[in-house]
C-alpha cells in the first residue's frame, strides 16, 4: 500500500496545531505557570507570531501565483490583456512605493533609536558606577560626547532623516546637552554624589527633549518625502475613491431590486414588505420626513423582539456548524485539496 | 397600459432619482435632527462615565476600509471625538490592512478640529492618543494582547516605528486590566465576534463598545440585547444619533460627517419608499384590469 508521507504530514501538523491552540485556550493561566515554572503566555506569544508569519507568507503565494496568470495573459495576448498589464504595472508601481516607505520607516526608526538610547545609557553609567561595575563613568561620558557631535553633523546634510526646518532647535538641544555632559563629566571626576545625581537627571532630561525634537522632525521630514505622498496619493487618489465606489454601486442595484422584488404577491411578502417600511421610516430623521413620532419605538420594537431573537438563532445555527467544520478540518476529515492532486 | 408602466419603471430612471435625492441634500449642505437611538445613548453614556483620571487607556479597534467608510468613518470619529473631549487617552489599531491610513488622519483631523472650536487648548500624539497601525494575526493577535503581561512589549512599537515604552500615555499600561473600554467598529461579517470571543482573561474582561454598518445590525444586535457590549452604533443612523448627542452636549459643535450623510440618506430611503408603493400600485392595478378583460 503506498502511503502518501507528504498528506499524513500535513494532517499530523494540523492535529497537532489544532489540539496546542484547543488545550491553551481551555487551561487556566495558574496551571500553565505550575506546570512551567514560569509565565507561559511570553512562549504563547512566539508561537502565536510564529504562525502569523506562516499566514503572511501565503500573500506572496498569491502575489506569486497572480503574477503568474496575468503575465501568461499578457504574453499570449489574450482577450482583456490589458487589463492584465493594468494589474502588473499598479501591483509593480504599489509594491515600489510601500517598500521604498517601509525602508525609509525603517531607517527614521533606527536613526530615532540611537538618539533614545543616550538618555538610557547616561541612567546606565550611572547605576554602574554605583554598583562598581564599570567605574569608568567619565571615559563613557566622553563617548557619548564624540557621538552627540558626530550625530550633529550628520543632521546637517540635507538627506539625513531629522534635516528639517526643526534642525535648528534640535542642534540647539544638542549643544547643551553637551555641555551638560561636561560638568557631569567633571561631577564623576569629583566623585559628588549629589551633583551626579543632580547633572544626570538635567542630561537626561534634555537628552529626552532631544529625542521629542528628533522625533517630530523626522515625522515631517517622512510625512513630506516625495515617497510618503506618492503613497499617500495612491491611497487617497485611487484607492479610497475606487473602493467606495464599488460599494456605492450597490445603493443603485439594492434600489432597483427593491421596487422589483417588493411586490406584494403573497401574505408573507405583505408582511415582510411591511416591516421593512417600518424599520426604514422608524429611523427617519425629524422634520419635514417625520410621519408619525412612534414610528421609531415601533423600529425598536420590531429590532428587539422579532429580528434579534430570530437572528440569535440562526447565529447559534451557524456557530454549531462551524464547530462541526472546524472538528472535521481539524481531524483531516474534509475532502482536502492533496487528495484531488492525487487523484 | 400606464399601470404596466409604472410597474415596470426602467431602471435608468431609479438610479437617477436615487443619484438626486441622495447627493442633492449632502450637496446643499441640507441636515435634518437625527432620531434619537437607544443604542447610541447607551453608546455615549458608556464614554460618559469613563475616568480620565485613572492612567487606563481605551482601545479603538477600527476595521473597516474604503468600502464602508460612508458608515463606520462617521461612527470612529465621532467616538474619537467623543473620547478626545473627555480626555481619555486611547490607542488605535487596526485587523484589516486597508484601514491603516484611516487611523493616521483621523484622530490628527479630529484633535485640529476641537483645537478650533476651544483656541488655547491641544490635543497631542502620545499623551492623547497612539496610533498602533495594522496587526496581522486576527484571533491570534486578540489572544495574545489579552493574555501579554506588557501590552506594550506585544505590540513593541507605534506605526511610525515608536517604542511604545517612550510614549508617554502608555507608561502606567501594563496588561489587559489597564484597557477600561474596546471600541470595535466594522463592516466586517464575525470581525466583533473575534474580539468578543478572545478579548479577555479569567477574571477581567474591559467594557465593549461596537459601531456596525446597516447590514450587519441583526448580528450586532445580539450582543448588545444579550448585555455583552454596552453601546452599539447602528449604521450611519447610530453615528448621526451619536453626534447629536455630542452636540447637545457641546452647543458650539458644527454637524459632523454623520450628520450629513443620514440626512442624505434619508431622502434617498423616502425615494425608493416611493418607488416600491408605486410599483405595487402598478402592479395590482395593471392586475385588476388584466381580470376585468378576461
Amino acid at each position: 500500500m503506498n502511503i502518501n508521507y507528504r498528506k499524513e504530514l500535513i494532517r499530523l501538523l494540523t492535529f497537532l496545531s489544532g489540539l496546542y491552540f484547543f488545550l491553551e485556550f481551555l487551561t487556566p493561566e495558574a496551571w500553565l505557570v505550575s506546570a512551567f515554572g514560569k509565565d507561559f503566555s511570553i512562549y504563547h506569544q512566539r508561537i502565536s507570531e510564529g504562525f502569523i508569519l506562516v499566514g503572511a507568507m501565503a500573500i506572496f503565494l498569491g502575489v506569486i501565483n497572480l503574477v503568474r496568470f496575468h503575465a501568461k495573459a499578457i504574453l499570449k495576448s489574450r482577450k482583456g490583456w490589458i487589463n492584465s498589464a493594468i494589474l502588473i504595472l499598479s501591483l509593480v508601481v504599489t509594491l515600489g512605493i510601500r517598500s521604498s516607505e517601509v525602508v525609509l520607516q525603517e531607517s527614521r526608526v533606527n536613526a530615532l533609536t540611537r538618539v533614545a538610547n543616550w538618555s538610557k545609557f547616561v541612567g546606565v553609567i550611572k547605576e554602574d558606577f554605583y554598583s562598581g561595575e564599570n567605574k569608568n563613568a567619565p571615559d563613557r561620558l566622553l563617548t557619548l560626547t564624540s557621538d552627540i557631535e558626530a550625530f550633529e553633523k550628520e543632521i546637517t546634510s540635507e538627506d539625513n532623516v531629522f534635516y528639517s526646518q526643526d534642525s535648528s532647535a534640535i542642534l540647539e538641544k544638542l549643544s547643551k546637552s553637551k555641555l551638560e555632559t561636561q560638568i557631569l563629566r567633571l561631577a564623576y571626576e569629583r566623585l559628588d554624589n549629589r551633583q551626579i545625581s543632580t547633572f544626570t537627571d538635567t542630561l537626561s532630561k534634555t537628552l529626552e527633549e532631544s529625542r521629542q525634537l528628533a522625533f517630530s522632525a523626522s515625522q515631517n521630514k517622512l510625512d513630506s518625502s516625495s515617497v510618503k505622498i506618492a503613497s499617500s496619493m495612491i491611497f487617497e487618489a485611487f484607492f479610497v475613491p475606487l473602493g467606495s465606489a464599488m460599494f456605492s454601486l450597490l445603493a443603485f442595484y439594492v434600489a432597483s431590486a427593491a421596487y422589483r422584488s417588493f411586490r406584494i404577491k403573497t401574505l408573507e411578502a405583505g408582511i415582510m414588505m411591511f416591516a421593512a417600511l417600518l424599520v426604514v421610516l422608524g429611523q427617519i430623521p425629524q422634520g419635514p420626513l417625520y410621519i408619525y413620532s412612534g414610528l421609531p419605538g415601533i423600529r425598536e420594537w420590531l429590532l428587539e423582539y422579532l429580528s434579534t431573537p430570530a437572528f440569535r438563532a440562526i447565529l447559534f445555527g451557524s456557530m454549531i456548524a462551524g464547530l462541526s467544520m472546524a472538528f472535521r478540518m481539524w481531524l483531516s476529515l474534509e475532502d482536502s485539496p492533496l487528495d484531488s492532486e492525487a487523484e | 397600459m400606464i399601470f404596466e408602466k409604472l410597474a415596470n419603471i426602467d431602471r435608468r430612471i431609479i438610479y437617477l432619482f436615487v443619484l438626486v435625492s441622495l447627493s442633492a441634500p449632502m450637496i446643499m449642505g441640507v441636515t435634518l435632527t437625527p432620531v434619537p437611538l437607544p443604542t447610541s445613548k447607551a453608546f455615549f453614556d458608556s464614554i460618559e462615565k469613563l475616568d480620565n483620571s485613572s492612567g487606563k487607556i481605551v482601545i479603538i479597534s477600527s476595521d473597516w476600509g474604503p468600502n464602508t467608510k460612508a458608515e463606520n468613518k462617521p461612527q470612529t470619529e465621532a467616538a474619537i471625538e467623543h473620547l478626545m473631549r473627555k480626555r481619555i487617552p486611547f490607542a488605535i489599531t487596526t485587523l484589516y490592512a486597508l484601514a491603516e491610513p484611516f487611523l493616521r488622519s483621523m484622530p490628527r483631523d479630529i484633535a485640529e478640529k476641537l483645537e478650533k472650536e476651544a483656541p488655547g487648548e491641544k490635543w497631542e500624539y502620545g499623551k492623547d492618543w497612539v496610533n498602533i497601525g495594522y496587526k496581522p494575526g486576527g484571533s491570534l493577535m486578540i489572544q495574545g494582547l489579552a493574555k501579554s503581561a506588557d501590552i506594550r512589549s506585544f505590540w513593541k512599537t507605534d506605526a511610525s516605528g515608536t517604542p511604545l515604552e517612550s510614549i508617554p500615555m502608555l507608561k502606567s499600561v501594563r496588561s489587559l486590566k489597564d484597557v477600561q473600554l474596546l471600541i470595535e467598529t466594522t463592516g466586517l461579517v464575525g470581525a466583533f465576534g473575534q474580539w468578543i470571543g478572545f478579548f479577555l482573561v479569567e477574571d477581567y474582561r474591559p467594557d465593549m463598545l461596537h459601531g456596525c454598518t446597516s447590514i450587519t445590525i441583526p448580528e450586532a444586535r445580539t450582543y448588545f440585547s444579550s448585555g455583552q457590549i454596552t453601546g452599539l452604533l447602528e449604521g450611519v443612523a447610530g453615528a448621526a444619533a451619536y453626534e447629536k448627542l455630542l452636540s447637545d452636549q457641546n452647543p458650539n459643535r458644527l454637524p459632523g460627517e454623520g450628520w450629513i450623510t443620514n440626512t442624505g440618506l434619508a431622502f434617498a430611503q423616502i425615494c425608493i419608499i416611493g418607488f416600491i408603493i408605486i410599483g405595487n400600485l402598478g402592479f395590482f392595478l395593471s392586475r385588476k384590469r388584466r381580470g376585468e378583460s378576461s
